[in-house]
């Protein structure tokens, strides 16, 4: 309602319509409430309830020595060498699946652009990896990298690139390069129809007029594609670095963390925390550092998506 | 002349073609590749699945690995099982994981639906800020959630429960589909409702017989997506389920690998078998999951 439209309408309109708007509000809280009360019991509570934990120092195996010691959790984090650890290999592996899944995506995206005899199926075929669940990709790709009979020891040989099999996944030198070849499998396809759709929108005058311009195809590319191109990286960034924190079930499979703690990434250390080692204190100080970074990142998700108009009517 | 330059322009598309059909095919054996491999890993009998170098193809096929995950085999189980395997029979999962989508996408439609209708028919100071906050808790990590919410479901004595998966597939399901279903219903006109209300009828009768049946498409959608997201998940059915009381089908997948003595055609065939429905679905649904990747609405 503007102000223009309230002189207009006189003042028992007016107050139609703000009876209305209550009425309105009334049954849109109504119309929520179900989905409300749900993640309020099932989230909201939980998340507050592991803040609250990660207050205590709390172990299971010990629950009666549980004890309030305020933030302490949190300060020891900063000296706690596996905490350091789990942020560095965490970083690690978010700016490799970025790098390569960015990579990958874009050129897939490049590719599915163009016109050619197929082009539908082979973007329908684009999807199989996401839609694979994660545990299966791990399963898979457990058996690629196998040490004795895996596909990538018969392929490099045969090019003759490695003369030893070595089991990749468990290899000190490897196993984070495995994780991140995997993961990036996975999420290929998202980063590819993000681009994909960015793409399809930029309008053709552009290229005309560049065209007409004179600019060569590379520098077409690189003065229209990309810059058009940024508002979809940064929707990659932000969700690839989202993924990179919550991968669990690759590692799970994958992995297991290991060899030593090459891939202990931050969510696999609170879970190990919280469920082999029952540290339910520690465990939840770890969640809820990696709550706080998601919120961060959801804040800018959230703005990006609103300049993009997709909280429009 | 003229035919020269026609024949000219031809060329230069059939070779523009093969150039992008070659790039497309080396793009296929990326994605495509790796989930041949598993197909003809589970087909292969145990001595060619171990040959060096490997056979690129099943050249005796033979579907053993399934007869022995479906129970027909117990022999070859058995076997394996004491070389230190736990392979069962997959079928009680199999039911779990149904069962467990099914609830999920039930209940994650009936909460949403009138949320999201919500959004895209009422004006309530608190629209947007709501919105957000579905937003929001749609990225919170699993892992955030799974100890305090395993701590809440042991207390009311609901671990190894199907239930239990249910409630908490629901907290990642619902945000996402409000998201899908408010911009779906935001995109049917709200004119023939408005003629409805003119002639008396009220405003939720309205949605419900007009609105509604125009929106069936997305609900479709936003139930086949919410059931793979449920199919899907690991991390909390590994955490809170004991047994086949409960236990899923991604969780017994990932029991069948073992440390020494793995069988992958034994693994991989139920690597086939829980990606097969997720595969068919997003095929169906494909149309929603690309526009609903492009909205941001759906996690990578």
């Amino acid at each position: 309602m503007t102000s223009v439209d309230n002189v207009a309408l006189g003042h028992d309109a007016i107050d139609r319509e703000q009876t209305r708007e209550r009425r309105e509000s009334f049954s849109a809280f109504a119309l929520n409430s179900p989905a409300i009360i749900w993640l309020v019991f099932m989230a909201v509570i939980p998340i507050g309830w592991s803040f609250w934990t990660s207050l205590h120092s709390m172990n299971l195996r010990r629950p009666h020595r549980t004890q309030f010691i305020g933030l302490d959790n949190y300060f020891e984090l900063l000296h706690a060498p596996e905490f350091l650890n789990a942020i560095q290999v965490t970083a690690v592996f978010a700016a490799g699946t970025i790098a390569f899944s960015l990579l990958i995506g874009l050129l897939l995206a490049l590719l599915l652009n163009e016109e050619f005899p197929g082009r539908s199926l082979v973007r329908a075929l684009t999807l199989v990896p996401w839609a694979m669940p994660p545990v299966v990709v791990g399963l898979v790709w457990s058996w690629i990298y196998d040490g004795r009979f895996g596909l990538l020891n018969a392929i490099f040989k045969s090019f003759g690139i490695i003369r030893e099999s070595r089991a990749w996944a468990l290899d000190p030198d490897f196993a984070m390069a495995s994780l991140i070849t995997a993961q990036v499998w996975h999420q290929v396809p998202f980063v590819t129809i993000v681009f994909l759709a960015a793409l399809q929108t930029i309008p053709d005058e552009f290229y005309e007029a560049a065209k007409v311009d004179g600019a060569s195809r590379l520098s077409r590319f690189f003065h229209i594609t990309l810059p058009w191109l940024s508002q979809a990286m940064l929707i990659v960034l932000i969700t690839q670095t989202m993924e990179a924190l919550r991968v669990f079930d690759l590692v799970f499979v994958l992995t297991g963390g290991g060899p030593g703690d090459a891939t202990t990434v931050l969510g696999w250390l609170t879970y190990t925390r919280s469920f082999s080692f029952l540290d339910f204190g520690r465990g939840n100080s770890y969640a809820f550092v990696m709550a706080f970074m998601t919120l961060l990142l959801s804040v800018f998700y959230i703005r990006l998506l609103w300049k993009r108009g997709e909280f429009a009517r | 002349m003229r035919l020269s330059r026609k024949t000219r322009l031809a060329l230069r598309k059939a070779g523009r073609n093969a150039v992008l059909l070659c790039l497309a095919a080396i793009a296929m054996i990326y994605l495509i590749g790796p989930v041949y491999w598993m197909v003809s890993t589970s087909l292969m009998t145990e001595k060619e699945m171990f040959q060096v170098p490997p056979h690129w193809y099943p050249h005796d096929p033979s579907f053993h690995a399934y007869r022995a995950i479906f129970g027909f085999n117990p022999e070859l189980v058995a076997e394996v099982n004491a070389r230190g395997l736990q392979v069962q029979n997959i079928m009680p999962a199999l039911w779990n994981s149904i069962k467990t989508s099914v609830f999920v996408a039930f209940a994650t439609i009936l909460i949403a639906i009138p949320a999201a209708y919500s959004f895209a028919r009422l004006r309530f100071r608190l629209s947007l800020p709501l919105l957000m906050a579905y937003m929001m808790l749609r990225t919170v990590p699993s892992i955030v959630l799974v100890v305090p919410v395993f701590m809440v479901l042991r207390t009311i004595g609901l671990i190894d429960t199907t239930a239990s998966l249910v409630l908490v597939y629901c907290t990642f399901t619902v945000p996402f589909s409000i998201w899908l279903l408010q911009s779906y219903f935001k995109t049917i006109p709200i004119e023939l409702e408005e003629a409805a209300w003119v002639d008396g009828c009220g405003q939720l009768t309205a949605a419900i017989r007009i609105m509604l049946p125009l929106a069936v498409p997305g609900i479709v959608a936003t139930f086949i997506l919410a059931f793979m997201a449920s199919w899907s998940e690991f991390l909390y059915a590994v955490t809170f389920t004991k047994t086949l009381n409960s236990q899923t089908v991604t969780v017994i997948a990932s029991s069948f690998i073992g440390i020494e003595a793995a069988r992958f055609d034994l693994v991989l065939a139920a690597g086939v078998l829980s990606s097969l429905p997720p595969f068919i679905l997003a095929l169906i649904v494909q149309r929603y999951i690309v526009a609903g990747f492009a909205a941001g609405s759906l996690k990578g």
